[in-house]
């Protein structure tokens, strides 16, 4: 309704220049960079997301099989990164479309049976990887000279206390620059005295399956599926469909998110490669000096991993990493646990939010500490071994993916909830594939290990 | 041949259910006696089988078929899975019976089966409505159905008369309620039904086809528009787009303005440009001018475009001011009157104008250059007598403030002199716009007191 006298004035003609020249103001960003702004409006979560993947138990599976494989295994990462970039599209596209979150979905598309059995794959999946970020934070904080009991209750008690009344963001932001700070892999691996940079090339093209005769077939395969594991974490998934959900992405700009979860799935798998590369120079070595990987209980394990990084920050290799290690492992831990306690009440429609009280949110509240007071427990029992948990956790989510891609997949190719933007044949094949592998892999990890002289190598 | 299948509820069940409860459960059916309202859940249905009238297992029940009516939804008809090839997909429920005990049989035999015809107007319970999330508009929040209730109407329709929330339904889902009852019967407490009646839900649920459909949103659209905010920022981005269509412009811009900064721009994400600039039109001016600001330069320019000249006028040069000021804090929306006015024909002004109920409080008094000689309170110019001119009841001293007061200072003159809106002058006391209460606050409270932060 238009009531305000309308004569023009003085100071009409000054708000209209005002106007012009805000648009003045405007037109001078350049014009070339439009497409590129419109790119940093939509992208961060695949970045992000890809970036959390490097976390405690990556860098602890990545070190691992350079450490004990050498190159031999690198030739899995082509596949890893196709895998991880179908996988991730999917869910951003999931996300996009629907404007909903996974678990959200599998309630709608499945029902309450299989909301229950996807909630208790997600909650051990997402416990074990909470166990490794407290791994993480015990190694870390161990390097430098923090005895494991403080660092852990430490770390629970500082995620308690941001989660319930911090700034959130804020803190998620410096976890974050801390982790980045893996990317001095990258740096190092041009530094260490010889790295083969031809066998590297040809090792990761030529898949090689034979696997060392000095390893047995059982701690091959877990290793296999540890890599997979902490490439394609199950939390990742969950993880970046909430923030794309969050973020209000228009079904239009689905070829930036796409952009956007490529872009992150490389970086993190370029950074995996190169930590392998890097341990692989430093800590291989054919003549048994490290035949079972990472090993030893405390920060023993820590202090192998953290001393690849020697050749590019030479006696601060220990500092580097242990900050590194400890800002990854401490933005995953508060978010896995809390992101997790969200996503299971969410699809069983019970009440969650950080700033209601135990009485409102009874099951949001007893996830959430609950999850963090399992992970920091377990790390508290004495002689657990970092590396160890921190490896075998990811072998657990290896284990638990394929169960996630199943839903992933079904939900991917419905049509009444995605329409024109349903999976695609090669995209399905390329999944059910994934899905498969994994599964084959698990069989023949439990057949191996009730029946150690079945498969050749044991 | 008996069926496997179990029927809808067995009677021993039943019996425990209603001794075992206490309070307001709403399984009211009482068997045996004439009373015929027998109350069945959804998911009972779901796991039963369906048998002929020889009682043989023919097929079992794939979901249930309600056509939208006021106040419950009628069920029309039962999608079968069928045992045999010559069973129809959907049978409709005229040809079934739900005998003593609730068991499910057919009326008539299978061989004289019409096949249902399809219609558009139709919800399938089990796909479209369970499981989904449901606005309950009593409790004003977003639920998720866990089991739908049908009660047996006296003319033997069979009616959609509540959705069950709570764990009890969940339970059940599972087929553990009674482990459930028992466990809480351990520890001595109540394992009580969370319903809320059909009539007081509006689904949300939208997936392509039933956007064609276009639930109207009736209870939703009746509700504050602060509260269909609150809900709106707890849906995903289809439903919110599914919501807002079916709201009018006003409404619709109301909602809008209620919602928090990021939900506003998804919401407008999600619109097309015409509906977008409709709803920005009918928006106070500041308000969509700050909305506007926020968005890239290339898509604000395209909805000005399709804005009403007038209005786009007002939000432009609302945009033309700093955010952090007075200029940028008023609306263009207020009312201002000849000081040669009498105190009626400010009044009949007054209703030629109907100005929004953020701007009616006070009336600004200006003379011909728009100069801001003073105000008048809306009870000023009642009381008054209707042939008064307004120069002798206006209040000469008017507190305002320049375009380039910090919006502290601007809080703090509403707060102090107790307003509830403050005009806005330039460097020649001409009236610009009012700074109202809400704006004003909105600044200088912490972001946590207005609104609480959704976690993740």
């Amino acid at each position: 309704v238009k009531t305000a006298p309308r004569q023009t004035s003085e100071l009409r003609r000054r708000a209209a220049e005002a106007v012009a020249q805000r648009r003045e103001r405007h037109r001078a960003r350049p014009r070339r960079f439009g497409g590129l702004w419109r790119y940093f409006a939509v992208i961060g979560p695949g970045i992000i997301v890809a970036n959390a993947g490097n976390d405690a138990g990556g860098v602890f599976t990545y070190s691992n099989t350079g450490a004990k494989y050498g190159y031999n295994l690198l030739w899995a990462f082509l596949p890893i990164a196709i895998a991880l970039i179908i996988t991730q599209e999917m869910v951003a596209r999931l996300g996009v479309v629907t404007g909903k979150g996974l678990m959200d979905l599998i309630r709608e598309r499945f029902g309450v049976r299989w909301t229950l059995f996807a909630a208790v794959v997600v909650l051990v999946a997402n416990g074990g990887t909470t166990l490794a970020e407290f791994a993480g934070v015990a190694g870390g904080l161990g390097l430098l000279g923090v005895p494991l009991p403080v660092a852990v209750i430490g770390a629970a008690a500082l995620i308690g206390v941001v989660v319930m009344r911090g700034n959130r963001r804020l803190v998620e932001r410096i976890f974050l620059a801390l982790g980045l700070t893996f990317v001095s892999y990258i740096v190092t691996a041009f530094l260490v005295p010889h790295p083969d940079w031809t066998t590297i090339g040809k090792d990761l093209v030529v898949p090689g399956f034979s696997h060392p005769s000095s390893v047995p077939t059982g701690s091959y395969l877990i290793d296999v599926i540890a890599l997979i594991g902490t490439s394609i974490t199950p939390y990742m998934q969950l993880f970046l469909q909430s923030s794309i959900v969050d973020k209000g992405t228009r079904e239009s700009d689905l070829r930036l998110v796409r952009a956007d979860v490529i872009s992150g799935s490389i970086f993190a798998v370029t950074v995996a490669v190169f930590i392998v590369i890097t341990t692989a120079a430093t800590l291989f070595a054919p003549s048994h000096e490290y035949p079972h990987g990472l090993a030893g209980s405390g920060v023993g394990s820590a202090q192998q991993a953290a001393s690849a990084l020697a050749p590019l920050v030479g006696v601060h290799a220990q500092q580097l990493f242990a900050v590194g290690l400890v800002g990854a492992s401490l933005l995953a831990a508060a978010v896995l646990p809390l992101s997790t306690a969200f996503v299971i009440c969410e699809a069983f429609g019970a009440e969650r939010s950080v700033q209601s009280s135990f009485a409102d949110a009874p099951l949001f509240f007893t996830l959430f500490i609950g999850i963090l007071a399992i992970g920091a427990g377990i790390m508290l029992i004495p002689g657990v071994p970092i590396a160890g948990v921190a490896i075998g956790t990811q072998t657990l989510d290896g284990i638990l993916l394929p169960i996630l891609l199943v839903f992933i997949i079904v939900l991917a190719n419905d049509r009444r909830l995605l329409g024109r933007h349903r999976n695609g044949v090669i995209y399905n094949v390329i999944a059910v594939s994934l899905a498969t592998v994994l599964a084959v892999l698990t069989a023949t990890l439990v057949v191996s290990t009730i029946f150690p002289g079945l498969i050749g190598g044991g | 041949v008996r069926g496997h299948g179990r029927a809808i509820i067995p009677a021993r069940d039943r019996e425990r259910e209603r001794s075992g409860r206490r309070g307001t459960s709403p399984r009211c059916g009482r068997r045996g006696g004439t009373i015929t309202t027998a109350v069945i859940f959804l998911s009972d249905f779901l796991r039963a089988d369906v048998v002929d009238v020889d009682q043989r297992t023919v097929g079992s029940v794939r979901d249930v078929i309600v056509h939208m009516g006021e106040p419950y939804p009628v069920v029309t008809a039962l999608a079968i899975r069928g045992r045999t090839k010559d069973l129809p997909a959907i049978i409709d429920w005229g040809a079934v019976r739900t005998g003593e005990g609730g068991e499910l049989s057919l009326n008539v035999p299978t061989s004289r089966l019409q096949p249902y015809p399809r219609a558009d107007e139709e919800i399938w319970l089990a796909r479209d409505v369970l499981d989904k999330q449901i606005v309950d508009t009593d409790g004003r929040r977003v639920v998720r159905v866990n089991d739908l209730q049908l009660q047996q109407h006296q003319d033997g329709k069979l009616l959609l008369v509540g959705v069950d929330i709570g764990a009890r339904g969940l339970l059940r889902r599972l087929g553990v309620e009674r482990v459930g009852r028992r466990v809480t019967h351990l520890v001595g407490r109540d394992f009580p039904q969370r319903l809320i009646s059909w009539d007081a839900v509006d689904p949300v649920h939208s997936d392509e086809r039933s956007m064609r459909l276009r639930i109207s949103h009736q209870k939703l659209s009746k509700m504050h528009p602060a509260d269909i905010a609150e809900i709106v920022e707890q849906l995903g981005g289809r439903d919110r787009a599914a919501i807002f269509a079916s709201l009018d412009d006003e409404i619709a811009a109301d909602v809008v303005e209620e919602s928090s900064e990021e939900v506003q721009a998804q919401i407008l994400s999600r619109l097309d440009d015409e509906r977008a600039a409709d709803i920005l039109e009918a928006m106070s001016p500041d308000e969509a001018a700050d909305l506007l600001g926020d968005l890239p330069e290339a898509r604000r320019e395209q909805l000005i475009a399709k804005m009403e000249a007038g209005e786009a006028e007002d939000v432009e040069e609302l945009l033309g001011y700093e955010d952090d000021t007075a200029g940028g804090l008023m609306t263009t929306e207020f009312v201002a009157v000849p000081v040669t006015l009498s105190a009626q024909q400010t009044i009949d002004r007054l209703r030629e104008l109907e100005p929004d109920a953020e701007s009616i409080y006070y009336v600004y008094v200006v003379d011909e250059d728009e100069r801001l000689l003073g105000v008048l309170s809306l009870r000023d110019l009642i009381v008054a007598p209707p042939q008064a001119p307004i120069a002798d009841i206006m209040i000469k001293r008017v507190v305002a403030i320049p375009l380039d007061a910090r919006p502290e200072d601007v809080a703090a003159v509403i707060a102090k002199y107790n307003l509830l809106a403050v005009p806005v002058v330039d460097d020649d006391d001409r009236m610009q716009g009012i700074v109202t209460i809400d704006d004003a606050m909105d600044e200088v409270m912490p972001a946590g007191v207005r609104r609480r932060a959704r976690a993740l």
